[in-house]
């Protein structure tokens, strides 16, 4: 089979459910509606991810962002991933969860319960309390997590279809702060399937996650607010695309000392010369 | 007549009987219109249970209760 093929038949299915891309974009900060339509094309993500908010009657009637996120799913083929954004108990999550499915008519929910407010960190026994319920209730549950291994354990045992460690703090774009972590959590949980979530500043950092072989990203303020958003975006599914097709290539292992690519043998003049130029 | 109750963390009083629809409620709050079908999708809930839209002209809103009324945002 050629590499070509391998990739292509590379799907990404979760749940049961094939999900089109491995990079999935958030919908928040950008300049304007406009702009969010162009870079949603340019990345023509796996997810969209959208949340629920209190709304005056004016805002409910005059929701820009909404029509083209809402337009761009029909046409595209993307999935709508809700988030429980800003909840920090399971009880709030569990009901924001019930919210978004009512909202958006889909079970698949991305699930933040917030642990510490400064660094937007999950709660880990709140989040695991809020999946189990979830589960049971017939979401398919995504949780933004810490790249803990057991807490990710423990998550997949709930039932998640899937967990999505953080890179580095929501809108940091720091990148993937714990390697070594995150490196063990694959190794340990070859057949899991886990995206990185949150954290991922630049389309290098992407693409050194999908080589690590997480199977896909998440992420919004990269794009968002790069000076050129739909450039971004592009930027972003190439690396994300290059990073897959990399870890499904297989990379060399990294080597002590130097190797010459270039075959030695043949090489006219051999020790012919010493490094001053004089006959050896 | 006057129903006093809370909206999206508000205190409003309406001039509706107590025991109004939630239906009678989104609409004197101008989120529905009699008879029209809203163009944006809303979701309520009445003292942080969710109440389906099929079920909007029957569930009673009484005094103090507290009505969450929460559309689609943008998000991470």
């Amino acid at each position: 089979m050629m590499m070509s093929d391998v990739y292509r038949n590379d799907a990404l299915v979760i749940a049961g459910e094939r999900i089109p891309s491995r990079l999935w974009l958030g919908t928040s900060l950008y300049p304007s509606p406009e702009i969010m339509r162009q870079s949603l094309q340019a990345a023509w993500p796996g997810f969209v991810t959208a949340s629920a908010r209190r709304q005056t009657a004016r805002q409910s009637q005059d929701n820009g962002h909404w029509e083209f996120i809402e337009d761009w799913l029909h046409k595209s083929g993307s999935l709508l991933l809700p988030n429980t954004a800003g909840c920090h108990s399971a009880r709030e999550a569990i009901l924001m969860a019930n919210m978004t499915r009512e909202l958006f008519d889909t079970s698949w929910i991305k699930l933040e319960v917030i642990g510490d407010d400064y660094s937007l960190q999950p709660h880990p026994f709140e989040l695991l309390e809020a999946a189990r319920e979830l589960v049971s209730q017939g979401f398919k549950v995504l949780p933004y997590c810490t790249e803990d291994l057991v807490l990710c354990e423990k998550l997949l045992e709930a039932g998640c279809p899937a967990v999505m460690p953080w890179g580095a703090p929501i809108g940091t774009g720091r990148g993937l702060q714990n390697i070594q972590g995150l490196k063990t959590l694959r190794q340990r949980l070859p057949q899991a399937v886990m995206v990185i979530d949150a954290g991922i500043g630049r389309p290098s950092q992407a693409m050194q996650a999908m080589e690590m072989g997480f199977d896909a990203v998440l992420l919004n303020t990269a794009v968002a607010k790069a000076d050129d958003p739909v450039a971004m975006a592009t930027a972003f599914s190439s690396a994300v695309n290059a990073g897959r097709l990399a870890w499904l290539a297989g990379m060399m292992a990294e080597r002590e000392q130097a190797s010459p690519s270039t075959p030695v043998p043949g090489l006219p003049f051999w020790h012919q010369f010493d490094a001053s130029g004089e006959t050896a | 007549m006057s129903l006093v109750c809370w909206i999206n963390g508000e205190q409003r009083q309406l001039d509706l009987n107590d025991g109004a629809s939630v239906r009678t409620v989104l609409e004197a709050e101008g989120y529905l219109q009699a008879g029209v079908v809203p163009r944006a999708r809303i979701i309520v809930a009445r003292n942080e249970q969710l109440v389906p839209q099929a079920l909007w002209a029957n569930e009673a809103v009484s005094s103090n209760d507290r009505i969450d009324v929460v559309g689609a945002v943008t998000g991470g």
